[in-house]
């Protein structure tokens, strides 16, 4: 490349580089809606943070809101020139990895009934009996929506998936008049309470039933 | 003109063997084939990405593909499997420039299509795709040279550019997390139990992981190595920076040069991936991560350690 190329190509790797740097830029994102803080798991990490600042719980929470608005706004400002480059070249990115660990994490589990009888399970994450379309489940993809429809604020997409699962055992048991679909949610226990032999029993949230009547 | 800009210039000009993206390039291409294979023979792929009247579960994001008629089954089963055959076309170097161009669309297409149904591998995925189109990967470790060899044509040297934005990927990818890994549980200070709460999570674990209890200590300490690991990242792009120029003086430079910071930190990072792989579902991002790790060494380095030719300095 010679000339004028040469420069255009300089110019445009110092582009592209700080289009990465804006883009990956730490936000709160979706923390910035504030219905998530009520999250068991949430309320758990603001109150350790609070301690550990000799903090108010609530004064903190308040602080924090406000300093997650001044560093989203930044971001916006940081973003927003290179925003029409990196959607055009599909080249976005947030590393959100890990942020805080889910220490109310829930499970996804997908029921039938037949003939007025009893819940009989056929998925259950992490179960190995109950494995209908387990393969599906356990692929990636699918991890990071179960993970994704398991906070309340997700629950619309959770009760559509719902219809789908319906859908299919409908399809393939003629037998099954009624699927239901939940999370099973608890506290992860301590690596104490586990050497102690203690169990932490779940809860069931999110609960949806699809009828075949009604599809 | 600035000296500063024309050094800048000249450096982004400069052209190395392609030995080091060529490795980007088998591992990207492969690391796609076998996702997307995994998604067909599953059938995941209707899940994820149809329509819920197609048998999809939710309502789909808007995209680029409503410019190709829709997320019909026929389109989105035709795109996953040319993201097979295209990934193994990128791994071989077979048409590579074309392969890498298909492949970048294809993941683009359908990452952007499913909604909650993807993870940070779709961002590296993107990302260093879109370098690879740039890179000339094809040069070496390739069905291409091979054919070009054949003829009678020696090997081109490809701009190095791309491989320096990809380290930059890398150095971003780390950096930015870890500002972003706020909990208390991560930070120097706190119970340091992000690791264990996360290998408590169902969602990402392969096996039950509560055995693991006599070994929190450890667990602890792999999550402040983790949490420090990432923060040392930029040194890594200041480690490149200094290989590359250790013919220039200065008293911080020769000290980083006595040991390759790289080689540690890459070791360590090697480590962490594998463990996270053993006990966690998490995609392609490992073997992604690792692939760009090639791109930390430069092409002449490479080329030496498989290929025992003379080299320069990074």
């Amino acid at each position: 490349m010679n000339g004028v190329g040469r420069h255009l190509l300089a110019a445009f790797v110092i582009w592209h580089a700080l289009a990465m740097l804006a883009s990956a830029l730490p936000s709160p994102g979706r923390g910035m809606d504030r219905t998530y803080w009520a999250d068991p798991t949430v309320q758990a990490e603001m109150t350790t943070w609070a301690q550990m600042l000799h903090a108010n719980p609530d004064t903190f929470q308040d602080r924090l809101f406000e300093a997650a608005k001044v560093v989203q706004g930044a971001k916006n400002t940081l973003y927003a020139p290179f925003k029409p480059w990196l959607k055009v070249t599909n080249t976005t990115q947030s590393w959100k990895m890990f942020v805080a660990p889910h220490r109310f994490p829930a499970r996804p589990e997908v029921q039938v009934r037949s003939d007025g009888g009893e819940w009989e399970t056929v998925y259950l994450e992490g179960d190995t009996t109950a494995t209908w379309r387990r393969e599906r489940f356990a692929t990636e993809r699918m991890r990071a929506a179960t993970f994704a429809w398991g906070w309340m604020q997700a629950d619309s997409r959770w009760r559509a998936a719902c219809g789908a699962f319906a859908d299919e055992l409908f399809s393939e048991r003629p037998d099954v008049e009624a699927v239901r679909c939940r999370y099973l949610k608890r506290r992860s226990p301590s690596a104490a309470e586990v050497i102690a032999g203690e169990v932490v029993a779940e809860k069931p949230t999110q609960s949806h039933i699809v009828t075949r009547t009604s599809r | 003109m600035s000296g500063a800009w024309t050094r800048w210039v000249n450096l982004v000009n400069r052209r190395e063997p392609a030995h080091a993206v060529a490795l980007v390039r088998v591992v990207f291409g492969l690391g796609i084939a076998a996702h997307m294979l995994r998604l067909w023979r599953t059938d995941t792929w209707r899940w994820v990405w149809l329509a819920p009247a197609d048998g999809g579960l939710v309502p789909l994001a808007r995209s680029y593909i409503d410019q190709l008629g829709g997320a019909t089954p026929t389109t989105i089963g035709a795109l996953v499997l040319t993201g097979v055959v295209s990934g193994l076309a990128l791994a071989m170097g077979a048409l590579t420039p074309l392969a890498a161009l298909v492949t970048t669309m294809v993941w683009a297409l359908l990452t952007n299509v499913g909604v909650n149904a993807g993870g940070s591998y779709d961002f590296l995925g993107a990302n260093v795709l879109f370098l690879l189109c740039f890179a000339g990967s094809g040069e070496a470790v390739s069905i291409d040279s091979w054919l070009r060899r054949r003829r009678g044509l020696s090997a081109r040297d490809v701009p190095a550019w791309p491989r320096w934005l990809m380290v930059w990927q890398l150095v971003v990818m780390y950096d930015m997390t870890v500002w972003q890994k706020l909990s208390a549980g991560w930070v120097p200070g706190g119970p340091a139990d992000a690791l264990w709460y996360i290998l408590q999570q169902p969602t990402w674990q392969r096996f039950d992981m509560r055995w693991a209890a006599p070994l929190y200590p450890l667990t602890q300490a792999a999550t402040l190595s983790t949490w420090a690991f990432e923060h040392l990242s930029p040194m890594l792009l200041l480690a490149a920076w200094f290989r590359h120029t250790r013919t220039r003086a200065g008293w911080l430079r020769a000290q980083c040069n006595r040991v390759d910071f790289r080689l540690p930190f890459l070791l360590f990072g090697l480590l962490l991936h594998v463990g996270i792989e053993a006990t966690m579902e998490v995609g392609a991002f490992t073997v992604f991560t690792l692939g760009v790790y090639a791109a930390c060494f430069s092409g002449d380095e490479v080329r030496k350690h498989t290929g025992g030719v003379p080299v320069h300095p990074l």
